[in-house]
């Protein structure tokens, strides 16, 4: 039995490579969200054990989304992965404000992707 | 000689008077002349008459003693001579005693050898040698005269004679008239001194002459009066007149006489010496009114026409400055003295031709509005000037010169300058942000499926599949490709500066040795000499450390690009010192290398975006277009230097902070 993890982008692109590297490693149970409204019916319904953020998306943002999950029950505890294209410093502390636990530019390199993934997993 | 006109009419009446007097003189000369004349006769007529009346009575009595009958015939026939007895003598003394001849004169009887017969004292007296009183024997001449006579003539004779018993002792003269006869050898006389015969004569001279003399005198002093009482006042009327010409105008004339013409005159005068004080003092009192306005507003004038900066200066048709106002000689930084005489044009950097076109515009137009000219001064100052002319003329329309306004643009050309400099900047700012976001736009696009792609290889590579020798090349190919286009979407988003600059106090060093640490070993390596010139004591400035290395490893970097390409010697100088920028202390950069330099058209694009000179693959063309807004952001400049085979020298400046606040 994997970890369960929630990847959200509203690239499908990005979405798609990002559940085939995890499900490339053993033991990942990937679900996706292509925005923040499906990213929090989602978690809402089911217990993921780290959920993966895009910051730039239609509707809701990142930070948004981020917010609400800190303050839904079955989410306020779970490890938050942001990814951004943007690199600047203050939506990096906008990012960590709104509850993430880590912060992630894009492009990522996928190696050090799935060693944030398993660190947060292992925190 | 002068004419009767132009005399003094004092001369005149004395010229009238004695053009009046003068018949009268001559007539009363001629009347005393005419009357004393038949007076003398008639006096001496009186002589005359008393010697024949005598000689008859002498005559009578010769005949009457000599007998009757006898007497007279023979008396008449003959003529013998005969004497007289003492009866005769006595008879006819008696006869004789009674004439006197004025006061002093008588008749006398001498005989013709000078002895006296009858004489009222010296009868029988010889009296021939008697001479008169200047020695003259005159009875001897007598004697000798009076029997030469004819029967009826009768002798004259004058002569000086002084009677000292008469106690008068100056000679007067005598007249004596005689008759000789002959009967008895007597000479007849009568005699006495002329004055007493003219005595009425010499009255009537006399009072004659005393009345001419008198009305003479009176004359005199009658024209003395009467010039007095006419040329007095006209004296003082003409002295009056005269310091009245000659500015007093409180002159009156005073005259003592009323109602004839001269008071008329004088009073006339004093009416119109009054007039004339009245107006004259009105006049004067305009005048000064006048006068204090005409100070007033040539007063308002010089200080319009001193007062502004502006310069103002006059020429004559030839260009040469006939007046220069307080402006001007500030703009040209010398006296009016020396302008002044001076030919405007030599002040225009064009020079004569400058002023021929001014002037041919002038002429056309009349005037000429804002014409930007250079002028140069004497201590060589170029300076820009707006200038206004219009032509100057005289009052008959004449042209007389010119006059122009210089307004000093320097200031103005400067805020122009630097107005075309801020917007070329800002155009340029603008255009960077325009492309900054543009650029985040692609490179955030870009991102994701270059994101996907890399993930979706690296998933891959760890397929069995592509271990295969052959097949890994292919995939180690793809990777660089990724990584490239990372590379190049990275440089992207650090244009677009998506990150925003954390600024603190530092101190420019810190980077810059950074910058050279980090690339020190590379550039040691490929042969390049690395010349430290680091300032000690620079100000302090509000910089990002991270940005500002950045900026010093691109053009480090750049160099060493540069150098690696140059045989000879290779050296980078890295210069930090103390500078101004706009008017503010700043700390400048320098960073040259001894390469080939930059061609100009190359240098103009270099700070561009995109454009580079190197090989495909090895730059983005962003770097400098990077550091120079990262130079911007931090309000500082940069700017290049170079000579074609003697290298380029990059030249950063940034504005310091206040002295007084030290770094963290």
């Amino acid at each position: 039995m994997g970890y369960k993890i929630l990847l959200t982008d509203d690239d499908e692109m990005v979405l798609l490579s990002l559940e085939e590297l995890l499900l490339s490693e053993d033991g990942f149970d990937v679900a996706t969200a292509s925005n923040g409204k499906e990213a929090i019916e989602k978690a809402g319904a089911d217990k993921f054990d780290a959920i993966v953020l895009d910051v730039v998306m239609p509707g809701m943002s990142g930070f948004e989304v981020c917010r609400t999950l800190r303050g839904m029950e079955n989410t306020k505890d779970t490890p938050i992965i942001m990814l951004t294209a943007k690199s600047a410093d203050a939506d990096r502390k906008e990012g960590l404000d709104a509850g993430a636990n880590r912060f992630l530019p894009k492009p990522t390199d996928p190696t050090k992707f799935v060693e944030i993934v398993k660190e947060v997993l292992a925190e | 000689m002068k004419k009767f006109r132009d005399l003094k009419i004092r001369s005149k009446l004395i010229v009238v008077f004695f053009v009046v007097l003068l018949p009268l003189v001559i007539a009363e000369v001629l009347t005393i002349w005419s009357f004393s004349d038949s007076l003398k006769s008639a006096a001496e007529l009186e002589l005359k008459n008393i010697v024949n009346h005598l000689y008859h009575m002498s005559s009578i009595q010769e005949r009457y003693s000599n007998g009757n009958g006898r007497g007279l015939q023979q008396g008449l026939s003959d003529g013998a001579k005969s004497s007289p007895d003492k009866s005769d003598i006595a008879y006819l003394k008696e006869l004789m005693d009674g004439f006197k001849i004025g006061h002093t004169g008588y008749p006398y009887v001498m005989n013709s050898k000078g002895v006296l017969i009858i004489h009222p004292a010296r009868a029988g007296d010889d009296i021939s040698g008697m001479k008169d009183s200047k020695g003259f024997r005159f009875i001897e001449e007598i004697c000798s005269n009076a029997v030469r006579l004819a029967p009826t003539e009768i002798g004259t004779i004058r002569y000086p004679w002084k009677n000292d018993e008469e106690g008068v002792f100056e000679p007067r003269m005598k007249i004596l008239k005689y008759r000789y006869f002959e009967k008895w050898d007597w000479i007849i006389a009568v005699g006495s001194y002329e004055e007493e015969i003219y005595e009425q004569l010499v009255k009537v001279e006399a009072s004659t002459t005393g009345i001419l003399i008198l009305s003479i005198v009176l004359g005199i002093i009658l024209i003395a009066i009467t010039s007095s009482l006419i040329v007095r006042p006209l004296i003082s009327l003409s002295k009056a007149s005269e310091k009245m010409s000659s500015g007093n105008l409180s002159q009156r004339v005073n005259v003592k006489s009323k109602g004839d013409e001269i008071s008329r005159l004088a009073s006339n005068f004093n009416l119109m010496a009054d007039q004339i004080r009245g107006k004259t003092e009105d006049l004067e009192k305009m005048v000064n009114e006048r006068t204090v306005e005409l100070k007033e507003s040539r007063e308002t004038y010089r200080s319009l026409v001193e007062g502004t900066v502006d310069g103002i200066v006059t020429t004559d048709m030839s260009g040469t400055v006939t007046f220069v106002n307080t402006g001007m000689e500030t703009i040209l930084r010398q006296r009016r003295d020396d302008v002044l005489g001076r030919k405007i044009f030599s002040y225009y950097t064009k020079g004569i031709e400058q002023a021929r076109e001014i002037m041919g515009i002038l002429k056309n137009y009349g005037s000429v509005a804002n014409y930007e000219i250079e002028l140069l001064t004497h201590d060589e100052r170029v300076i820009p000037i707006r200038t206004s002319n219009t032509l100057l003329f005289d009052v008959h329309g004449q042209m007389r010169g010119t006059l122009g306004i210089f307004t000093d643009i320097t200031q103005e050309k400067k805020l122009q300058k630097e107005l075309i400099e801020t917007q070329a900047h800002l155009a340029q700012s603008m255009k960077m942000r325009a492309l900054g976001d543009l650029v985040a736009g692609v490179a955030h696009e870009v991102n994701n499926p270059l994101m996907a792609a890399s993930t979706m290889l690296h998933v891959l590579s760890k397929n069995e599949i592509f271990n295969e020798e052959r097949n890994k090349k292919k995939i180690v190919l793809v990777q660089s490709c990724h990584e490239r286009i990372a590379k190049i979407v990275n440089h992207l988003r650090e244009f677009s500066r998506e990150a925003a600059m954390e600024l603190a106090v530092i101190n420019i060093n810190t980077p810059l040795e950074n910058s050279l640490m980090i690339m020190g070993q590379q550039l040691l390596n490929m042969g390049i000499t690395i010349d430290r010139q680091l300032s000690e004591d620079l100000p302090l400035l509000n910089g990002d450390p991270n940005y500002l290395e950045q900026v010093f490893i691109n053009l480090i970097g750049n160099a060493r690009d540069v150098l690696e390409t140059v045989d000879g010697e290779k050296v980078l100088t890295v210069k930090s010192f103390s500078c101004e920028f706009r008017d503010a202390p700043a700390i400048g950069v320098a960073i040259s290398d001894t390469g080939p330099g930059i061609p100009d058209n190359v240098k103009d694009k270099i700070f561009e975006p995109f454009f580079t000179t190197k090989e495909v693959g090895k730059g983005t063309g962003l770097g400098l277009s990077i550091c120079f807004g990262i130079i911007e952001g931090h309000h500082g400049t940069m700017e290049v230097e170079t000579e074609i085979g003697q290298g380029t020298t990059f030249i950063i400046m940034i504005p310091a902070i206040e002295q007084n606040i030290k770094p963290d």
